[in-house]
């Protein structure tokens, strides 16, 4: 039988090699398949339990919601209620369809706030896009008079919080008539520094010698950034879109500060908060906004996993 | 392909030094140009608001005195602490977890990793209004899933004191899994060589922990402090959704962004922009001592490391 295992080690080695043919200096590790062996059946086994019991807590507010959000009027915090009460009365409320207005008054369809923070999202995405590609492009790779101040002057603000600018904002924004209207939340949204920061980073990785080849082809800067570094820098660009596009879809504050007189233009987390506050709120409407409001999220999750991380993670790892 | 041929530019044939390309304004000036009207001009204009006094007519310049005003004001203090208590309790509860998190995503024996990490992720998407709902879903004295469970009546959002407790933990059950992939991040840059020379010396599991894989961590560390605290400091729709927009317990959870707001929609203009301006200059303050006290850190570390050489 095999000698009992003395090493100290959580790990059980595989036997020793023989040491007579290989001419190696140094202690050499051979594994059977390669790699090192995964360890005692009973460490995995626990390792498991206990990172998928805290994937099951981390999941529980969900499947409350959720489930909560499926119960009729009036049952909503039911814990032992059956199976068979689950519906969709409040979804069929909060799409304007069989709507009974016994909230006097109602709330309105979430279509419309629907549309709106699609729109919002949509344009926040593409818009920071166009400003942040070729501002971080020119930064990273662009020598051009001032540029070290610009930078730094892009820089300053990155710590500061919209918050800040909310009374000016909203004076200036005001001022020019784009007040209750969608392009004056999306507007103040573009401007963040993040992106030409991000963007930036990007293009300092990026290999130079095809943008040397194209210059010397006597191509343009404007063609070099379009045939060239855009298509280099796609993956950023579409992180950059994806980061851009959640912060629109869930940004509450500025919108529901400019948006003040038209309730048509209301975005979904403006709606959601109007349903609050009143002497008496119809929970289960609100939790089933709440499911409505991160489901598209949840897809574009889904479809871009990749560029979400890679977005939200920016100056995270160690270069 | 290839272009149109045309002279090259003097400025950029090799061996030259580059001086201007004058496309690079073309990149350049429509961000900049949106930034400095409404980025810069409006924060210029908010120092310039918390300074001053509205006469009815227009903003009368008054002084640093309007913002001790502001330090004078119980509400806005009582603010400040609870920011700072949530930004410290979230911190406290924060790190190790996301640290932990990570280390079991990292972990080789843990089976279906990635699907592992999106679960984690997920409370991260959720917006502010939402998670409100979903706080009220757990902590409700009667309906919420913790008391039901429980079989008690905590009453979490209606006593003051219980109030940022629960703001924490759903705090942490939103961000722990963005901090978790910080770390995931930064764990790639333990070397792996390391950890098996350690594990061939014997080194016990704690120990390869405590001296390989946190000095490793350390940049990571730092970042993930900053984001935590400069996101806490923010902190707004929790507990103007778990509030209701004010109240007695609202004294016990309401975060100063939610003062700066419930400022702002009664018209207290300058008491709005001043106390944006202090929430500012506490993140800088912060994130800066943060930054020197990492730095001063591993400055001992290195003197160490040179002296056992």
């Amino acid at each position: 039988m095999s000698e009992p295992n003395l090493s100290p080690l959580p790990v059980s080695l595989p036997p020793p090699q023989p040491a007579a043919a290989a001419p190696v200096s140094g202690p050499v590790r051979r594994y059977r398949f390669g790699r090192p062996p995964r360890g005692p059946a009973w460490s995995a086994l626990g390792w498991n339990l206990l990172a998928w019991s805290l994937a099951l807590a981390m999941l529980t507010p969900f499947v409350w919601v959720l489930v909560a959000s499926l119960r009729p009027d009036g049952r909503t915090w039911a814990l032992n209620d059956t199976w068979d009460t689950l519906g969709f009365d409040q979804y069929r409320k909060l799409l304007g369809w069989g709507w009974s207005g016994s909230m006097g008054g109602g709330p309105g369809s979430i279509y419309r706030p629907l549309m709106n923070s699609l729109l919002v999202a949509g344009s926040l995405a593409l818009t920071s896009i166009a400003l942040c590609a070729g501002a971080g492009y020119a930064f990273a790779c662009l020598p051009f008079r001032g540029k070290r101040w610009l930078w730094a002057l892009t820089l300053a603000t990155l710590a500061v919080p919209l918050q800040v600018l909310l009374v000016p904002l909203f004076r200036l924004v005001s001022g020019v008539g784009l007040n209750d209207s969608l392009w004056g939340v999306v507007l103040p949204l573009t401007v963040s520094a993040f992106g030409v920061f991000f963007i930036r980073q990007a293009a300092l990785r990026m290999p130079r010698e095809l943008i040397e080849a194209a210059r010397l082809d006597g191509a343009d800067e404007w063609q070099i950034f379009c045939h060239v570094v855009f298509p280099l820098l796609r993956p950023a660009v579409a992180a950059l879109a994806i980061v851009s596009f959640l912060q629109g879809w869930n940004e509450f504050l500025w919108s529901r500060t400019i948006i003040n007189r038209s309730h048509g233009e209301f975005t979904v987390p403006v709606y959601m908060a109007a349903q609050t506050g009143g002497v008496q709120t119809d929970d289960g409407l609100l939790l089933a906004a709440a499911v409505v409001s991160y489901i598209p999220v949840l897809l574009l999750f889904w479809a871009f996993q990749r560029e979400f991380i890679s977005g939200l993670t920016a100056g995270a790892a160690k270069e | 392909m290839t272009f149109a041929p045309s002279p090259l530019p003097p400025v950029l044939s090799p061996g030259r030094p580059p001086r201007t390309v004058p496309a690079a304004y073309g990149f350049v000036l429509p961000f900049l140009f949106l930034y400095a009207l409404l980025m810069l001009w409006p924060l210029f204009d908010s120092f310039r608001i918390s300074l001053s006094q509205w006469n009815g007519d227009r903003f009368e310049w008054v002084g640093p005195g309007a913002l001790l005003d502001l330090l004078r004001d119980g509400t806005f203090l009582r603010a400040l602490l609870n920011t700072a208590l949530f930004a410290l309790g979230s911190l406290l509860l924060q790190l190790p977890l996301a640290l932990g998190l990570a280390l079991l995503a990292h972990h080789r024996q843990v089976r279906a990793r990635t699907w592992l990490r999106a679960i984690f992720f997920l409370p991260v998407l959720i917006n502010g209004i939402t998670l409100g709902f979903v706080a009220t879903a757990m902590f409700d004295s009667r309906h919420g899933l913790l008391n039901q469970l429980a079989g008690l009546q905590i009453p979490w959002t209606t006593d003051r004191n219980l109030i940022l407790p629960a703001m924490v933990l759903i705090g942490c059950w939103k961000w722990s899994g963005l901090h978790m992939l910080f770390f995931l991040a930064g764990l790639q840059s333990v070397r792996r060589e390391e950890l098996e020379a350690a594990e061939l010396d014997g080194a016990s599991a704690w120990q390869r922990f405590r001296h390989i894989v946190l000095p490793a961590l350390r940049p990571t560390i730092v970042f993930v402090v900053t984001m935590s605290l400069i996101g806490s400091f923010q902190l707004f729709e929790l507990p103007f959704v778990l509030t209701s927009a004010g109240g007695g317990v609202a004294d016990g959870a309401r975060t100063v962004v939610q003062y700066l707001y419930e400022q702002a929609s009664r018209g207290n203009r300058a008491a709005a922009a001043g106390a944006g301006w202090l929430l500012t200059l506490t993140i800088v303050a912060v994130t800066t001592l943060q930054w020197r006290y990492w730095r001063s850190r591993s400055g001992t570390a290195q003197d160490e490391e040179n002296s056992t050489a």
